[in-house]
């Protein structure tokens, strides 16, 4: 089970080949046996294929000879190369090689050539043929972290391989000196802990944050002055901006723009308070009043007043108390065609009133105060002096022409209101003369005033008064006849009442004791109509069990109110409606029994 | 090139022929058609060490005739 396994390399190219992989190129030598393809056939594939050659260790070994003195000779030639490129410190060990060694495998190998060695040394193992002469140009060039200054000339230093994350593509191979890092770090850390203490003790205030810090260890990262190359040998990188530093000091910015943008990124952030407004709840709150969108005008209207002047006959102002918003709103040209209208109407009224006037003898009482003209104010002196010679000029054929006469003649009103007393001369003529109007207790009075001084009299109050004068005649005849008649009477029943005897009231009391008894007996008969004193009420509930009034009442009241017992309660009315059943059934029973 | 020793110590027992350059990944590949197991179920160690895909062998010091731990997911 154990066996090993393995396959050809054929076959494992053929693997390779279908992985996308390269292929594998093996030692013709080595892989007689297995039917494999010679190193350089191998190679040519790959050459084809675009890979790398394979360079065969039993080849190298077998032609280590021979091929020592053409690894020399390519050596030889490439450093000839880099010394046109190199100083001439360099220059003292260029030729100093090491046979055998590999440059890559001494890089790889970690720190165990001297510097100078490893730059110059070209990684031509002696054994190389052609072959290497292409691999050199896929040989990547390593940069060194120093100057060609920096390095110390007395003694050899070693160069390792900077450690780099491998992840981390853009950085290229860099060589340093462990010494010299060791030393550049430990400067930084002490100079750190130094700008600690003093930060500590306020004996300066920093201006380097911690970004300046890594862009200065960047900025040395960057300005790597020297390359070992394949190709190039070493060679000095052009010189970035940055000036050399010295050693033992390290620049600081104290750029204080970049300062005060940092301060905000740095370890040392200065602590910002920040002031606040306290809101005051006072000033916040915006106090809102309503103001209403038009302040309307308060008028004091005296009701009073009003009826007091017209009492006086006065034109009443009727005031608006709310006026719309749509009169507000009226423009100029409205206004004048609205007060035009209103004169045409007022013009109108005018006429109408003045012909209405014309036509009827009534007082016709309009909002302009000429009516007050038509009325006769001397009628209340002038009425006794003038009554006689009114009289005898008017007679009653005359009442009808009065009446049609304009009213607002002063003379033909008193002519016509004087003939109307006249004509109820009988009636009014005991009336006091001093009769004073009073005009300013209201309107009521004003016309009660001129209704006593007959002042609206129609033609049909004055046949009426006549009517009346002979209606009144007529009854008083009949209040004689009844005056006679009421004496006659009253003597009869003097005359009735003395023959009362005690049987006829005896009669009439037996009388009244048989038929009260019957007229009450006719009234329940009729309220208890429908009484039937055999009938049972009988409560069930919906299972028909028999429920007492009371139980029977509340299941009413709870159906009304909409509100149940608990379930205990029901239980207990349910066990009590039980036991009354069963009881009920025993009854029956026995009754049954009996029967 | 270099041959790799396999071994998953349950009976499989494998060279596998490569380069020093390939990848982790790459020698799992040409590994798994070797021993028909998928490339992403193998788990590769030396001495005791996982080896990660993207890693050449040469990084790994992984020479002619090394040994290494064959594991199964």
């Amino acid at each position: 089970m154990n066996k090993e396994v393995s396959l050809s390399i054929e076959e494992t190219n053929v693997i390779r080949a279908k992985l996308g992989l390269k292929p594998i190129l093996v030692a013709e030598e080595k892989y007689v046996s297995d039917g494999s393809l010679s190193v350089e056939e191998t190679n040519r594939q790959r050459v084809s294929l675009g890979l790398k050659p394979i360079a065969s260790q039993a080849r190298t070994r077998s032609s280590s000879t021979t091929a020592h003195s053409t690894a020399k000779a390519n050596a030889l030639r490439e450093k000839i190369t880099k010394f046109q490129k190199t100083t001439p410190l360099r220059e003292a060990q260029i030729f100093e090689e090491t046979p055998d060694c590999s440059w890559l495998n001494d890089v790889n190998a970690t720190a165990t050539s001297i510097s100078k060695e490893a730059k110059t040394s070209k990684g031509f193992s002696p054994s190389e043929d052609k072959a290497k002469e292409d691999e050199e140009a896929s040989l990547h060039n390593v940069r060194v972290s120093y100057n060609i200054e920096e390095f110390g000339t007395k003694n050899g230093t070693i160069l390792t391989l900077k450690e780099s994350s491998i992840f981390d593509e853009t950085n290229y191979d860099v060589l340093e000196n462990e010494k010299l890092a060791q030393e550049t770090t430990d400067r930084e850390k002490l100079r750190l802990r130094q700008m600690n203490r003093d930060r500590k003790q306020k004996r300066m205030n920093l201006h380097v944050s911690s970004l300046d810090i890594e862009e200065e260890e960047k900025d040395m990262l960057t300005d790597i002055p020297l390359t070992i190359g394949a190709e190039q040998g070493i060679m000095n990188m052009p010189k970035t901006k940055s000036p050399k530093l010295p050693i033992g000091k390290i620049k600081v910015n104290f750029d204080e723009m970049i300062n005060i943008s940092d301060e905000d990124d740095g370890d040392f952030k200065p602590v910002k308070i920040r002031k606040r407004k306290i809101k005051d709840s006072k000033t916040s709150k915006v106090r809102k009043i309503n103001i209403a969108p038009k302040m309307e005008t308060v008028k004091l209207i005296d009701e009073d007043e009003s009826l007091f002047w017209m009492g006086e006959e006065q034109p009443v102002t009727i005031i608006n108390s709310t006026p719309t918003l749509e009169k507000d709103l009226k423009s100029a040209e409205h206004l004048v065609v609205e007060i035009e209208r209103a004169r045409n109407e007022e013009k109108q009224r005018a006429q109408d009133i003045k012909k209405m006037r014309e036509s009827s003898n009534n007082l016709v009482i309009d909002e302009k105060t000429i009516f007050l003209d038509s009325l006769d104010l001397g009628f209340l002196d002038e009425r006794t002096t003038t009554n006689k010679e009114v009289l005898d000029k008017n007679g009653e054929a005359n009442v009808d022409s009065i009446a049609s006469q304009d009213f607002e003649e002063v003379g033909s009103n008193n002519t016509r209101s004087e003939s109307v007393e006249d004509e109820l001369k009988n009636e009014e003529s005991e009336k006091p003369k001093n009769d004073v109007p009073d005009f300013f207790s209201g309107l009521a009075s004003t016309l009660g005033f001129l209704r006593k001084k007959n002042v609206f009299v129609s033609e049909n109050d004055i046949s009426k008064a006549r009517k009346e004068a002979e209606v009144g005649n007529v009854k008083r005849e009949q209040a004689n006849e009844v005056e006679i008649t009421r004496k006659k009477v009253r003597n009869e029943k003097a005359n009735i009442t003395n023959t009362y005897t005690e049987e006829g009231t005896y009669r009439a009391k037996k009388f009244d004791d048989s038929e009260i008894p019957k007229k009450v007996s006719e009234i329940q008969s009729k309220k208890l109509n429908h009484y039937d004193p055999d009938v049972q009420l009988v409560y069930r509930d919906e299972k028909g069990n028999q429920l007492t009034t009371k139980e029977a009442y509340k299941k009413l009241s709870q159906k009304f109110h909409g509100t149940k017992s608990n379930k205990k309660k029901k239980a207990k009315m349910q066990s009590r409606i039980e036991a009354r059943k069963s009881a009920f059934d025993i009854d029956d029973v026995a009754a049954f029994d009996d029967n | 090139m270099i041959e790799v020793v396999v071994n998953d110590r349950l009976g499989k027992r494998v060279k596998v022929k490569c380069l020093g350059e390939d990848t982790v990944g790459d020698f799992k590949k040409v590994l798994s058609l070797q021993i028909g197991t998928q490339p992403n179920k193998i788990v590769l160690q030396k001495g005791g060490s996982v080896l990660k895909d993207h890693i050449s062998l040469e990084d790994y010091e992984v020479h002619d005739e090394t040994n290494l731990e064959l594991y199964y997911l």
